[in-house]
């Protein structure tokens, strides 16, 4: 194949993957939109894009509207005004009580027209020949959909399934999943997919050939194909021409057959743009690799299957079969795809044998039926409003129909804002003006995430008084990429869209302990993963499970506990956050040379006696060459040159590695003072200020690390704390502050790491060994008053977890049956940026994110176009993410947790094999099938005065987007005229005035 | 007596009370009840010392043993539900289940009469069914839950066979009493029954190729995964336990056992090592540990395969029970290796002296050697009398190598300290583990001595165990070969081939899919074989035929159906059913009452092939009134062999199917079986009776229709037996497939589905 036709194949495979979201791997969930590169376009169309492209449904449906009206979250008023609206875009919307028709077709249960409920009575011939007209198909236009749904909504193989029942895509689905996941494996077999290292086209390709299971399901198609292209451009070309799909429909084409498996094709896609990604590095994959498998097992599955067929498996005679047989190819539709009426399904296979002379009457029957079934429905609404449906005239009854008709469209997104509407009105009438304060110094403040999780407990402890809270997120805006003890390798803690520049280190000060918790699971891996070892060791240690089969079950967090004394690992620890000296490098390096050298010297030489001066003369002829050794030296050089990669080039590279490690002081500087101006923390600082990081414990979930915070990508905040507060209290940093930023930090305050779990709402402080004593006792009142505010928290949490005492919530943390460990952030509707003081007041019920900001600090506003282009728009993933999980969770939820099966490590599907799923579970926002999050569309309020305000907002871009195409409410409150703005069609309304509060 | 009582009754009033509470107090009861009665198991296990027999059933030293493990099981499976599954929709559903389940398997390990045993040996398929399929609307979940059901009822039929072969011999249903009687009597032929025995516990238990049932079995909520992993595959070792009694007169069904268990032991771990997800690979250890047990009991090792089971059973449960850990897992350790610079900074190589590797190599090697020789002289001396029990002996010394091997690896510093910290271990582990196969031993035999006969028989046919043990050295070899090479950059051909082979789990489930696929063409092959055998049959006795063949038998056929004639009798029904059913009935019945069934072995024939031919039609049904039209004749035609007076009892079911074929036809406006699905969904009432039908349809055990089944079994001869099984396995088949078919899938919102007897 040519270049530029490669590249063509290339960019157009990318292209066409644009739609498709990424898939993070589990150990690190990071909430996103599934819909989020259609951004770009006005909500409602993307809805209906997600829906061609996925088939997911884009709102609730109405009866879980109906079951949140009932719950009082949607107020009459603003349903009704919703349904106004609506009524007067249509025409032809008189002479029926129409509003209440409707709103009594939200509120009560009326059955929507079924094919097995027919109108018995008698029906005017006048309005059923209205209606007759008004419900029969045209076959020949039904076909001609169906033509133009090919490569819009269908792949071949789908429209082979609507039009003659078999279901291909199910065996090509298997066979593409097995294949990934094989590639995908991070570790969970223990016998890998050889050759992995070439790629995943090229690996899958050797194995191919050999795989009688292709043959099984595709005959020699299959192994002739892959014999032919060896690279997947090819591949794919030749599959996209052999359909005979026009070129200008390729690029939908492929996304379609990517949208199929969207899980395995948005961590493919995350993967290839991620080239850091440790597995990417060794086993590479993207787009075009996968495209080519699946479009390669696609084809051979479809002709193979190609004897069955009506018609040739490709475009060209897919349109000639749709034009010219249109009738048998409409029968067969309806049959196959179920959509004839139960009634005449017996008639069907007459119908079949003679479909230019049956077709006639088949649409006529059907229309028939119904006809019926919506007059039975006409009349069973209209009752309810007094009507009696007979009283109509034929056209106000064609009228209802068609109103109904164009209602159903559009219900999902009257029922959205009348809830939106709801919320944005109770919620501003929450926040009050901001109050100066006037009460004495707090013993501490506190910051914590803006996770909406953080406002329970920031409530509880403002309550229990002198104590201020704020809001940031929760990586404190130090984005670095960690080394921890126990995995060493590079982990980024920040948000996503950060990429960190620096790395630091967590060292411990005892190097010993590090090994002992690898023992016991390196005896019961050997064992595990032999052939003929696990037998016999079942039958010695089978029973020791029995404590943790019934410990875990009758005292889940009793037997944990007590476990957790018994085996966790307490090692003390300390990070490396600045720079390293020259002289330390050096001495770091030459104590890991020397060793390795001494090693390589005794024991592949058997040198007994090494004195340090033959090391680094080894050393140095290893970097420089030098001849003058010893023959039996020489060749150790040869060895550690070439086995242990101790040579210039390397040592050099491995030097600048070092010298990367940590932050110089100045940026030190920067990062603290910049987050606490955007939290308007710059003056009056108490003794104590806390930097709350937060985590979660949960037992065996899959979905621990989405209740984790997402701000540090996915895992503890606690480090991002830990390093904020090594830098905070360093005194050098704290000068360059002062002089450089105009933030001056009293002596006496201290910054103390911690981190607030929020499962089992625990908070526990680190690194306190460095306290001086003289805290000791306000440390101590702090400590108690955490305890409180645990407790009230745990309290306020119980209900909607459906337990009676603090405990129980507790317990959930520890319970290995549970699927529901916490709420997480189902709930989650707005994000306001303002001070505290606004809010505090207002009991949100850990559904707002809260991010501290005064815009008396940022005059220019800078700081408040950060919070908007970074943590605002991190809060819109999350919300969207919710919203769409809540609102088809089989689409892009994760289903129920129940048949989760974890898979590669790196995600789960569902039952023996499915797609990764992606998005939350339904334990994670539904409530026994109810949607307990209310999914609505993110309001974000920003206090601030509304030019101000206004100004940051242009200049953001993606919010500037996704306010405009409707994705996001957006209120400005302005603090010094007390007036709410809204955004509202384009342009800003005046929406509420506070008055002043007068205490 | 009164607490034996107790224990069997407390789980059917456990599913009692579910009609009367809410969904959720249903699944605390539930739990309740079943921890009484573990507790009040445990007691009359440990406190009461001689067997007692309740009705059919008999707490004997299994049976109890076995109750108390179940219901420790099945407890903490409650438990666990209670709060896992509580956001379900079919709570009561599931926990109905549950409890059935549990009662089943109470009844299958306690029941001292052959047809209960085989009653609840069958159920258990249907109840795995009805929980596998849980989540009813994924059609996957229905695929799986229908090859768990099949691999089941094939399982079934051996046990059958062996049921009518004993009764036919002795005339006792009672089992103890068939043990005394064996024991002492004469025994010919026996080895036909333990063979069929065995083969019907290897079917139930996933030895390859009948495995695949449990490795697909992840449809199932998780709880239900660990149940099945914990309980219901371990039938095996069960069935050969209950009936030891048979094993001394074994010929086959040993070596068949242990030739099998050690393939399924070596490839099921094989495979296991190659999943990708943690469930499947679950699912295949299990596989190999069941292989492993079976291999137990092939060498003649029964308490040992006992022990194996419940240590094996408590792990399993544990592990799938947290098999959602294991992202936790790859969160702490994620495979990556570690950065280089962190070594530099945080590690320091340790130096230490190096030992030569054949240090260790012989250290590895023999001190296992020696402590597991101790472990086993210790406990049982008269080891080296029966040989078999080497085999087992050879895998303590793999595994124990394989701890010391790992053990040397991490403590490098201090190899003595480290190998006596090993071998003392190891030692206490080997001695626990001697020790209790031997308690055992004792406890669950019903006589002194049938120990070692059952080790005398079992290694009776030595070639097959030196070919099979020969057989399994190699493929461990080439398992091996291929982990070596597995790490190296550029893959080898055979190190291809070999992963693309085993990596599609060596095809069975595209075999098991194929078949699935094919059926409908390998039934009418299967028909048209057993046609020309009812020819050739008829065509022996046509001496008969011709001389005394009634004219009155063909207008008898035609409401009694009779092959061919019943084909117009399915024509009539098929074409007009609504109307013609009820007519053909009762026509059948006023017929019955004029003429006299007349007793012609030809008729033998023709009848079980009436069943056999009809019932593989009836799994081609899509509606109704298919499924009607091919019930009729089918069961009706064992009217010729059991006798008129059976035909209330048959004709029943089809009525209770017929009624509500109508009932559908008069709400959803179709009779098919494809066009609505979700009615477990929107009709449970009429779903429950639905599948009581259909079970009766389908000749279940204990459902009434069964008996004139077992009847005509035990009148008819080999050839007619086939057919007859065949045809009843062909029935379960049919409802499975078609009748089923109605109560799974998602609920269309374009129709209206109304319940019998709603509110």
């Amino acid at each position: 194949m040519e270049k530029g036709r490669k590249l063509y194949i290339r960019s157009l495979v990318n292209i066409a993957a644009e739609p498709i979201a990424y898939f993070w791997p589990m150990r690190t969930f990071i909430t996103r939109n599934p819909l989020r590169e259609f951004e770009y376009k006005p909500f409602k169309e993307a809805l209906k894009d997600g829906e061609l492209l996925f088939g997911g449904r884009g709102y609730l449906k109405r009866e879980d509207y109906r079951y949140l009206y009932f719950e009082g979250h949607m107020k009459e008023e603003s349903l009704k005004e919703g349904i106004r609206e609506f009524l007067s875009s249509v025409e032809s919307a008189s002479g029926l009580p129409y509003e209440e028709l409707l709103f009594t077709l939200f509120v009560e249960d009326v059955k929507e027209p079924s094919l097995n409920a027919l109108y018995k009575g008698k029906i005017s011939n006048d309005t059923m020949s209205v209606l007759l007209e008004h419900f029969k198909e045209d076959p020949a236009k039904v076909c001609k959909d169906i033509l133009t749904s090919a490569g819009l909504k269908h792949t071949l193989q789908d429209i082979i399934d609507i039009l003659t029942g078999k279901d291909l895509s199910q065996t090509i689905d298997e066979l593409t999943i097995k294949t990934a996941f094989d590639f995908l494996d991070e570790g969970q077999s223990t016998i890998d997919m050889p050759g992995r290292s070439a790629g995943f086209y090229k690996a899958w390709r050797e194995l191919a050939r050999k795989n009688l299971r292709f043959f099984l399901w595709t005959g020699k198609n299959l192994k002739d194909m892959v014999e032919n292209f060896e690279e997947p451009e090819d591949a794919i070309d030749y599959v996209l021409k052999s359909f005979g799909i026009p070129e200008d429909l390729w690029e939908k084409y492929i996304s379609l057959e990517l949208a199929r498996l969207k899980g395995i094709a948005g961590f493919i896609k995350w993967r290839s743009h991620n080239k850091f990604y440790y597995w990417q590095k060794v086993h590479p994959v993207d787009m075009v690799d996968y495209t080519a498998i699946r479009l390669l097992i696609a084809k051979a599955v479809i002709d193979a299957n190609k004897k069955d067929l009506p018609f040739e498996a490709n475009y060209k005679a897919l349109e000639e079969f749709l034009s010219k047989d249109y009738a048998k190819a409409y029968l067969k539709y309806e049959l196959n795809s179920k959509r004839c009426p139960p009634q005449l399904l017996d008639r069907m296979k007459d119908y079949l044998k003679k479909p230019y002379e049956k077709v006639e009457e088949y649409t006529k029957s059907k229309a028939e039926i119904t006809a019926l079934s919506y007059y039975q429905f006409l009349a069973n609404w209209t009752k309810k409003v007094g009507i009696d449906i007979n009283d109509l005239s034929p056209k106000q009854v064609l009228d209802l129909i068609k109103i109904y008709e164009k209602f159903k469209e559009e219900e999902g997104y009257i029922y959205l804002k009348a809830l939106e509407d709801t919320h944005i009105d109770s919620l501003v009438k929450s926040i009050r003006l901001a109050q100066e304060d006037t009460q004495e110094r707090p013993i501490a403040q506190a910051f914590f995430c803006i996770d909406v999780r953080s406002e329970r407990f920031r409530r509880h402890l403002e309550s229990l008084g002198r104590y201020q809270t704020y809001g940031i997120a929760g990586f404190f805006g130090v984005p670095v990429a960690m080394v921890d003890l126990r995995k060493g390798h590079e982990e980024f803690l920040c948000p996503v869209i950060v990429t960190p520049k620096n790395v630091v280190f967590e060292v411990p000060y005892n190097k010993k302990s590090v090994e002992k918790e690898k023992a016991a699971s390196q005896i019961l891996h050997g064992v595990k993963d032999h052939i003929l070892a696990p037998f016999v060791a079942v039958e010695m240690v089978g029973f020791a499970f029995g404590f943790d089969f019934l410990g875990k079950t009758f005292l889940p967090d009793k037997y944990l506990k007590l476990k957790d004394v018994a085996f966790k690992d307490n090692t003390k620890t300390s990070i490396i956050v600045n720079k390293l000296s020259d002289e330390e490098i050096q001495q770091i390096m030459q104590s890991y040379y020397f060793t390795i050298i001494k090693n390589v010297l005794r024991e592949n030489f058997g040198i007994q006696t090494i004195s340090d001066e033959i090391v680094s003369q080894v050393y140095e002829a290893c970097l420089n060459g030098n001849n003058s050794l010893p023959e039996n030296l020489k060749k150790a050089v040869e060895v550690l040159r070439n086995k242990y990669k101790i040579d210039r080039g390397y040592v050099e590279i491995f030097k600048e590695r070092l010298k990367s490690i940590g932050f110089t002081k100045e940026e030190q500087a920067f990062l603290i003072s910049t987050a606490l101006k955007s939290t308007g923390l710059t003056k009056e600082f108490a003794p104590i200020v806390l930097i709350l990081g937060h985590e979660s414990r949960s037992e065996n979930n899959p979905y621990e690390s989405a209740l984790d915070c997402g701000a540090c990508g996915g895992a503890s905040g606690i480090y991002n704390a830990r390093i904020f507060c090594i830098m905070a209290n360093d005194p050098v940093v704290r000068q360059i502050m002062a002089q450089k930023h105009g933030l001056q930090i009293p002596e006496d305050t201290v910054f103390i790491p911690g981190i607030h779990n929020t499962t089992t709402d625990e908070v526990f402080l680190y690194d306190l060994e460095f306290l001086p004593a003289r805290y000791i006792p306000i440390l101590d009142k702090i400590n108690q008053d955490l305890k409180i505010a645990k407790e009230l928290t745990l309290q306020e949490r119980a209900k909607p977890l459906d337990v009676k005492n603090p405990q129980d919530v507790y317990r959930k943390a520890y319970d290995w049956s549970e699927v529901r460990p916490e709420w997480g952030l189902s709930g989650n509707y707005a994000f306001i940026i303002g001070r505290r003081s606004i809010t505090s007041f207002a009991k949100l019920d850990g559904r707002v994110f809260l991010h501290s900001y005064d815009y008396n600090v940022d005059k220019k506003g800078f700081l408040l176009e950060n919070i908007l282009a970074g943590p605002a728009v991190v809060g819109q993933w999350i919300n969207s993410e919710y919203y769409f999980s809540t609102v088809d969770n089989e689409v892009y939820g994760s289903g129920s947790k129940v048949y989760h099966n974890v898979v590669g490590r790196i995600g789960v599907m569902t039952g023996n094999y499915s797609d990764l799923r992606i998005g939350l579970p339904a334990q994670t926002v539904l409530k026994e099938g109810k949607p307990f999050h209310i999914p609505i569309r993110y309001i974000l309020i920003i206090e601030a005065p509304f030019d101000l305000a206004r100004n940051a907002i242009n200049k953001i871009r993606k919010i500037r987007d996704l306010l405009q195409n409707g994705w996001i409410n957006l209120l400005i409150f302005d603090p010094e005229t007390g007036i709410f703005y809204r955004h509202l069609e384009g342009v800003w309304v005046k929406y509420l005035e506070k008055e002043e509060v007068k205490l | 007596m009164f607490l034996e009582a107790i224990i069997i009754t407390i789980p059917l009033i456990s599913m009692i009370t579910s009609l009367f509470v809410e969904k959720k107090v249903y699944a605390k009861i539930s739990t309740f009840f079943t921890g009484i009665t573990f507790l009040l198991s445990l007691y009359v296990l440990i406190f009461t010392n001689k067997e007692s027999s309740l009705f059919f059933l008999r707490f004997d030293g299994l049976g109890s043993l076995l109750a108390t493990y179940i219901l420790l099981v099945s407890l903490v499976i409650h438990k666990y539900s209670e709060n896992y599954m509580k956001d379900e929709e079919g709570l009561k559903r599931y926990f109905l289940l549950l409890d059935l389940m549990t009662w089943n398997l109470l009844i299958l390990v306690l029941s001292n009469h052959l047809i209960i045993l085989f009653a609840s040996w069958h159920l258990m398929g249907v109840i795995l069914y009805f929980l596998l399929t849980f989540n009813n609307r994924r059609e996957n979940a229905i695929q799986s839950g229908r090859t768990a059901l099949f691999t089941h009822r094939i399982a079934d039929v051996p046990l059958l066979v062996a049921i009518v072969l004993l009764y036919k011999q002795y005339g006792t249903f009672e089992i103890s009493k068939l043990a005394q009687m064996i024991s002492t009597g004469s025994s010919d032929n026996l080895w036909i029954v333990s063979l069929l025995v065995i083969l019907s516990g290897i079917m139930k238990s996933a030895q390859i190729p009948f495995h695949i049932w449990l490795v697909y079995s992840m449809e199932g909520p998780t709880p239900v995964s660990a149940l099945m992993h914990a309980g219901i595959v371990n039938a095996g070792a069960f069935i050969a336990n209950r009936f030891a009694f048979l094993f001394p007169h074994d010929l086959y069904g040993l070596s068949l056992s242990f030739v099998i268990g050690i393939i399924t032991a070596i490839v099921g771990s094989t495979l296991m090592l190659m999943q990708n997800d943690v469930k499947k690979a679950l699912g295949y250890s299990t596989v190999g540990q069941m292989g492993y047990m079976m291999m137990e009991i092939g060498v003649g090792a029964f308490a040992l395969a006992v022990y194996h089971m419940m240590a094996h059973g408590i792990f399993k449960a544990t592990l799938f029970l947290s098999s959602g850990g294991v992202i936790h897992e790859a969160r702490k350790d994620t495979n990556i290796p570690r950065d280089e610079v962190y070594d530099a900074l945080v590690k320091k190589e340790i130096s230490h002296k190096e030992i030569p590797t054949v240090f260790y190599g012989a250290i590895t090697l023999i001190i296992p050697l020696v402590l597991v020789l101790v472990a086993y002289f210790t406990f049982e001396q008269d080891v080296f009398l029966y040989k078999a029990p080497l085999i087992l002996l050879f895998f303590g010394w793999v595994t124990s190598a394989q701890i010391l091997l790992n053990l040397f690896k991490l403590g490098k510093e201090k190899p003595l300290l480290t190998a006596a910290l090993g071998a003392v271990s190891l030692f206490v582990l080997l001695s626990v583990y001697t020790l209790m196969s031997h308690l055992l031993q004792t406890f669950i035999f019903p006589y002194e001595g049938l120990q070692e006969k059952i080790y005398e028989s079992a290694f009776s046919n030595a070639p097959i165990f030196l070919i099979s043990v020969v057989l399994s050295f190699i493929f461990v070899l080439v398992g091996w070969i291929l982990i070596y090479f597995a790490d190296k950059e550029k893959p080898l051909e055979i190190h291809l081939s070999l992963y693309a082979h085993l990596s599609r789990e060596l095809y069975f489930p595209d075999i098991y899919k194929l078949i699935g696929k094919n059926f409908p063409k390998l039934m009418y092959i299967l028909s048209i074989v057993f046609f020309a055998g009812l020819v050739v049959s008829i065509f022996l006795h046509i001496k008969e035929i011709s001389s005394s063949f009634p004219v009155e038998v063909f207008l008898l056929a035609l409401f009694i159906p009779l092959f061919p004639i019943s084909l117009i009798t399915s024509y009539l029904i098929k074409r007009f059913w609504i109307y013609s059913y009820p007519l053909i009935g009762i026509l059948g019945f006023v017929v019955l009452m004029f003429i006299n069934i007349p007793t012609y072995e030809p008729i033998y024939y023709l009848a079980s092939f009436t069943l056999f031919f009809h019932s593989v039609r009836a799994v081609l049904s899509e509606s109704f009134k298919e499924s009607i039209s091919e019930l009729y004749p089918a069961l009706l035609s064992l009217v010729w062999i059991s006798g008129k007076e059976q035909f209330v009892l048959l004709i029943l079911p089809s009525i209770l199917l017929y009624l509500l074929g109508v009932y559908a036809k008069r709400v959803l406006q179709t009779d098919s079986f494809y066009y609505v699905g979700g009615l477990i969904e929107k009709m449970p009432v009429y779903s429950i009776l639905l599948v009581i039908a259909s079970l009766q349809a389908s000749l279940t055990p204990l459902m009434y229709s069964f008996y004139p089944f077992f009847e005509a079994l035990l009148k008819s001869n080999t050839f007619q037996m086939i057919l007859f099984v065949i045809g009843w396995f062909m029935l379960g088949v049919a409802m499975a497939l078609s009748v089923w078919r109605l109560l799974h899938g998602k609920p269309r919102d374009d129709i209206d589905y109304i319940d019998l007897l709603r509110r």
